[in-house]
């Protein structure tokens, strides 16, 4: 049984989103008792640098071979009776 | 900014007065942290180009360092605005009827305490350090009479003449509440009675 690289990817998502989530809420949150001028640049500066954290390591990672083998767990694993 | 928490008291819609917050120098130096841990990556591949370049250039290693640098950055960034978040809403408003501290703790938790402006007995204001003098802003106490209710707030800017002006407006508020005192009927016996 051989797993993947991608599922490093997927983890990463599935925790960026987390993150993303967050943020939207505290978002949400920032302008329901008004607009101040701190909040939108907290906000702006917030989503500014997810947004230069996600196109860098798209960038970094452009050309990454996801099928590549992360890990061989086929040694753990009986032989096939044949 | 909006007040969801008012209330009407004397036939009339409460009015806020003073809307207080810690002093910006006090989120930007306890907020310092999170752009030191910003910088800590860059830090990283400056100071230790070759082991750096030796990773990056792995498939696997390259890769799972840069998800994990990435993520690194994506909690920093949310923790940071966490931090702005809980010192935006840390607030005290201070209105003709109480003085209202709402305490917003994350996303999910808020709470919001109350003292009422007629039952403030003493205001105590304070300022120590370096930065607190320069910028002025320091910590305010209130007490009440008889109980041991007490709101404190560290980092209010002015706090000295904020003091002032929550006596002023607790003194213009007590009237409203005392009962008027009932006058001592004067009785006078007729000893011939």
């Amino acid at each position: 049984m051989i797993i993947p690289l991608y599922v490093l990817a997927i983890v990463f998502l599935v925790l960026a989103v987390g993150v993303g989530i967050m943020g939207v809420l505290k978002s949400i949150q920032l302008y329901s008792y008004g607009a101040a001028f701190s909040a939108f640049l907290a906000t702006a500066i917030f989503w500014g640098g997810f947004a230069l954290v996600l196109l860098t390591t798209w960038s970094m990672l452009s050309g990454v071979d996801w099928m590549t083998p992360l890990i061989d767990l086929s040694a753990f694993l009986s032989p096939s009776i044949s | 900014m909006h007040y969801p928490f008012l209330i009407n008291c004397h036939g009339k819609p409460e009015q806020p007065i003073l809307t207080l917050r810690a002093h910006p120098v006090v989120f930007i130096t306890s907020g310092a942290m999170f752009v030191i841990l910003l910088i800590v990556p860059f830090a990283a591949i400056a100071l230790l180009p070759e082991l750096m370049a030796s990773l990056l250039s792995s498939m696997i290693g390259g890769t799972a360092a840069v998800l994990l640098v990435s993520l690194y950055m994506l909690v920093v960034l949310l923790l940071g605005f966490n931090h702005f978040f809980n010192w935006f809403f840390d607030i005290w408003v201070v209105t003709n009827e109480r003085i209202i501290d709402v305490d917003q703790e994350g996303v999910f938790s808020k709470k919001i305490g109350e003292l009422e402006l007629h039952k403030v007995q003493d205001v105590l204001a304070e300022s120590h350090g370096v930065l607190a003098t320069m910028f002025g802003y320091g910590r305010i106490k209130v007490e009440t009479a008889g109980s041991q209710t007490e709101f404190a707030f560290d980092g209010i800017s002015h706090p000295y003449a904020v003091a002032k002006r929550i006596l002023e407006l607790a003194k213009d508020d007590a009237p409203l509440h005392n009962a008027p005192a009932s006058q001592p009927t004067a009785q006078t016996i007729n000893p011939s009675l």
